[in-house]
C-alpha cells in the first residue's frame, strides 16, 4: 500500500516537453488512470513513477519519502508494458520466476509462488511451455503474472490489453479490477481508451500536450468537465459543440451559432450566459442528453431544427447524425425509433445537462 | 502446391543438379586428388584420374610428417597449430570486445544524433588518414631511420590524430553538430581496402616486435574483424525491444544481468552466426599472414603456397592439407547449426 505524490514534475527531451509541471496524488490502494491520445506525455509520467526515466524538475514521492533518484530495481514497482516484454529465450515458468529470483529468493518459495500466481491467472497447464509457442492473450496472463508475483507496492500498467481482441480485453478488465481489489496494491493505469478509465479506475488523470487537463472520479470527468478537452475526450459518441454568441440587445436574448442560426434560451442558460466573462462561447450537449421532438412544435427554449444526415444503430442504442445549419449534433435514441435519412426534425436539449466553455480559454464555466 | 507442371519441374531440378555439381566440383577434387598417388595426381602421361586407382593416405601422412620426398620437407603442423591458435583467440577476443561495444551502442547511444551532410562525412572520414600519407612520404627518411622505426610510428599516430581532431572542431563549429559518430567511425575502419592499411602495419608491428607472433596475427585479425562484429551485434540489439531490457530493470536486474541473463540469450543466433562469419575470415585470410608472419607463425594458407617442388605445385600434399582446413569450419558450422536455424525469432513481440 503505497501513496504516490507528483509535485511539479516536469519532463523535457531536448527540446520537446513531454510532460509539464505535472502534480498528482494517488492514494494508497487506488487505481488510478492517465488517460489522454498518444503523445500527452502519460507514458513519460509512469517512465518517471517507475525510475526508468529521471525527471527534469519537480520530485516524486512513495509514502512521503522523496524518490527521485532511486534506481527503478528499488522502488518495488511492477510494471506491465503493452507489448508483454516476455523473455521469449525462457518458458513460462521462468519468465514468472525472474523477479523472484533476481531476488535470491529460496527456490522452495520460488516455486510455490509461481505456482500460486499461474493458477490465480489460469496458466498453469502452460508453466513449461517456449513463450514463442504461446498466444497474445496468454503472453498478456504472463506479463501480468511475472508483475504481480513479485509483491510490488506499486502497480504500473501501460496499456496493458491494447493488443488483446475485444472479447478477451473486457474478460481482462474485470479480472484486473478483481486482483486489484484482492491485492489491494495501488495501481496506475495508462491508456488512451475512456472506456478503460471509466470502468476500472478510481480516478481518472486527463492529461493532453504534456498536461493534466482534470483529474477526479469518473463521474467529475464524466459529468463536471473541466474544459473544452476533456468534454470532448470522455463520452462515446462524443459531446456535441455548438459555437456561438450571446446576443441580447434588442428583442429576445439568444445564443447566435456561427452560421447564423439562433438558440433560444430558456431562464436558467441566459442567466449563466449573462454570468459568463465573454459572449463569445461553446455550448456543449451530450448525444444521450437530447430527445427528439416532433419537427411540427412551436419554437421553443433550447429547441433546434435538425436535418438527419446518418443513422447508426449499435443494437442497444441508435446514433443519429443531424445537421444544424452546417454543424453536425450527434443525438443518441432508441433503436427503432422513426427517423429516416434526409427527414427533418426538432431536437431538444435537456436544460440541466447544457455545457457552456468560453471559447478563447476553453475552460468550463458555471 | 502442386500446380507447377511436369516440366517446369524437372527443369527446375535440373539447374539445382547442375548448379551443385558446378559448385561442389571444387571439393571433390580436392578430396579426389588428395587420396591419390603421386603419380595420378601430376596426371604423367596425359591420364586424367576421376577416382584414385588406388586410395592412398600419403599426400596426409607427407603434408603431416614431413615427408623426405618434397622439396618443402616441413611438417605442417606448426601451420596448423598456429592458423587454430590465432584463429580461435582472434574469433573471441573479436565477438566479446565487439559484442560489449554494440550493446553500449545500441543502447546508450541515442539515437538523436544527426547525421552529417556528404561532404562534411567525406571530409570528417577521410581527410585526416589522406593528409598524413604526403607527410608520411616527405619526412619517411628522418621518420623511420633516426631512432628506429619507434620514433615514426609515434610521431606519424600523434599527427594523424592531431588532425582527426582539428577537422573534428572545425565541422562542430561550422555545423554546430557533433561529428564523432562512435558507431560510424569503427565502420570506417573497413573502408579502406585491407592492403592499403597494411604497409603502415607491418611497419608499427615490426617496431613493436609484433611480427611472426602469435599475439600479433591475433592482435591484427581483431583489429580487422572487430567492426563487422560491432555491427552485425549492433543491429541484432536494436531488434530486441526496449521494453524487454526494461522489464528486467524494474524487476531488480543490475546493467550486467540485464546484459547476460536477458540481452545476450535472445541474440544467441545472432551472436553465433557473427562468430563463425568472423573464424571463417581469419581462417582464410592469406594477405596479412603473409606480411605479418615468415617463419614460427605462419598461418595454413600460406604455408599452402609453399608446399611446392623445385618444378612445381605439390597437388596431393596441398589437397590433403586442403581438406584438413575445412574441417575446423564446418564443426564449427555444425556445432552452432541448431542456433543459426533457430535464427531470429524475437516473437512475443506485437509491433
Amino acid at each position: 500500500m503505497t501513496h504516490i505524490r507528483l509535485e511539479n514534475v516536469t519532463k523535457q527531451f531536448d527540446k520537446v516537453t513531454a510532460v509539464k509541471n505535472l502534480s498528482l496524488e494517488i492514494p494508497s490502494g487506488h487505481f488510478a488512470a492517465l488517460l489522454g491520445p498518444s503523445g500527452c506525455g502519460k507514458s513519460t509520467t509512469m517512465n518517471m513513477i517507475s525510475g526508468l526515466e529521471a525527471p527534469t524538475a519537480g520530485s516524486i514521492y512513495f509514502d512521503g519519502d522523496r524518490i527521485n533518484n532511486m534506481p527503478p530495481g528499488k522502488r518495488g514497482v511492477g510494471f506491465v508494458f503493452q507489448n508483454y516484454a516476455i523473455f521469449t529465450h525462457m518458458n513460462v515458468f521462468d519468465n514468472l520466476a525472474f523477479g523472484l529470483r533476481v531476488r535470491k529468493l529460496p527456490r522452495s518459495q520460488i516455486e510455490a509462488d509461481v505456482r500460486r500466481i499461474a493458477q490465480m491467472l489460469g496458466i498453469e497447464s502452460m508453466l513449461h511451455m517456449k513463450a514463442t509457442q504461446l498466444s497474445v492473450n496468454d503472453l498478456q496472463k504472463v506479463a501480468l503474472g511475472r508483475t504481480i508475483v513479485v509483491r510490488p507496492r506499486i502497480f504500473l500498467l501501460d496499456e496493458p490489453f491494447s493488443n488483446l481482441d475485444a472479447a478477451f480485453r473486457a474478460y481482462m478488465r474485470t479480472e484486473l479490477k478483481v486482483i486489484q481489489r484482492e491485492i489491494g496494491q495501488t495501481m496506475v493505469y495508462v491508456t488512451h481508451d475512456q472506456i478503460e478509465a471509466m470502468s476500472m479506475a478510481d480516478h481518472i488523470a486527463v492529461m493532453s500536450a504534456g498536461e493534466l487537463q482534470q483529474y477526479g472520479s469518473p463521474d467529475d470527468v464524466y459529468l463536471r468537465p473541466a474544459n473544452l478537452f476533456v468534454a470532448r475526450f470522455i463520452g462515446s459518441p462524443s459531446m456535441n459543440f455548438i459555437r456561438g454568441r450571446y446576443v441580447s440587445d434588442g428583442g429576445q436574448p439568444c445564443l447566435q451559432s456561427a452560421d447564423g442560426a439562433s438558440i433560444q434560451l430558456d431562464n436558467h442558460l441566459r442567466q449563466r450566459l449573462e454570468r459568463a466573462p465573454s459572449p463569445n462561447v461553446v455550448l456543449g450537449i451530450r448525444p444521450e442528453h437530447i430527445d427528439l421532438a416532433p419537427a411540427e412544435a412551436a419554437p421553443a427554449p433550447l429547441k433546434l431544427p435538425v436535418k438527419i444526415y446518418a443513422t447508426e444503430p449499435l443494437g442497444a442504442k441508435t446514433v443519429l447524425h443531424s445537421q444544424f445549419g452546417s454543424q453536425i449534433v450527434q443525438v443518441l435514441v432508441k433503436p427503432g425509433t422513426a427517423a429516416r435519412v434526409g427527414q427533418t426534425h426538432a431536437i431538444s436539449l435537456q436544460p440541466h445537462r447544457v455545457y457552456l466553455f468560453d471559447a478563447a480559454t476553453e475552460k468550463a464555466l458555471a | 502446391m502442386n500446380t507447377q507442371s511436369r516440366s517446369f519441374r524437372v527443369l527446375r531440378y535440373l539447374i539445382i543438379i547442375l548448379w551443385s555439381v558446378f559448385a561442389l566440383f571444387p571439393v571433390y577434387w580436392m578430396v579426389n586428388t588428395s587420396l591419390k598417388p603421386l603419380p595420378e595426381w601430376t596426371s604423367a602421361g596425359g591420364r586424367v584420374y576421376w577416382v584414385p586407382s588406388q586410395v592412398t593416405i600419403e599426400n596426409y601422412t607427407g603434408i603431416i610428417l614431413g615427408g623426405a620426398s618434397m622439396a618443402n620437407s616441413n611438417s605442417a603442423l606448426p601451420a596448423i597449430r598456429s592458423s587454430l591458435i590465432v584463429g580461435v583467440l582472434s574469433t573471441v577476443l573479436a565477438v566479446v570486445v565487439g559484442t560489449l561495444a554494440a550493446y553500449g551502442l545500441s543502447r546508450y547511444q541515442a539515437s538523436n544524433q544527426r547525421a552529417l551532410p556528404l561532404w562534411a562525412g567525406l571530409i570528417r572520414g577521410f581527410a585526416a588518414p589522406l593528409l598524413t600519407i604526403p607527410f608520411l612520404i616527405l619526412f619517411r627518411n628522418v621518420l623511420f631511420e633516426w631512432q628506429g622505426p619507434w620514433l615514426g610510428v609515434v610521431v606519424i599516430f600523434v599527427f594523424t590524430f592531431t588532425l582527426d581532431r582539428l577537422i573534428a572542431r572545425l565541422i562542430r563549429r561550422r555545423l554546430d553538430r557533433n561529428p564523432d559518430n562512435l558507431g560510424f567511425s569503427i565502420l570506417q575502419l573497413r573502408m579502406f581496402p585491407p592492403i592499403a592499411i597494411l604497409v603502415p602495419v607491418v611497419i608499427m608491428w615490426s617496431a613493436l616486435r609484433l611480427s611472426d607472433t602469435w599475439y600479433g596475427l591475433t592482435l591484427i585479425y581483431t583489429v580487422v574483424t572487430f567492426p563487422f562484429v560491432v555491427w552485425l551485434m549492433k543491429s541484432f540489439f536494436d531488434e530486441i525491444p526496449r521494453e524487454v531490457s526494461e522489464a528486467a530493470v524494474v524487476d531488480g536486474s543490475s546493467q550486467w544481468g540485464v546484459f547476460l541473463k536477458v540481452v545476450l540469450p535472445l541474440t544467441k543466433g545472432g551472436l553465433a552466426s557473427t562468430a563463425l562469419f568472423v573464424f571463417i575470415l581469419n581462417w582464410s585470410d592469406f594477405l596479412i599472414a603473409l606480411l605479418i608472419t615468415n617463419r614460427d607463425w605462419v598461418t595454413i594458407p600460406v604455408f599452402l603456397q609453399s608446399v611446392s617442388s623445385a618444378a612445381s605445385q605439390l597437388y596431393g600434399p596441398q589437397s590433403a592439407l586442403g581438406v584438413i582446413a575445412l574441417l575446423p569450419p564446418v564443426i564449427f558450422g555444425l556445432v552452432i547449426q541448431r542456433y543459426l536455424v533457430r535464427g531470429l525469432t524475437f516473437g512475443a513481440i506485437k509491433r
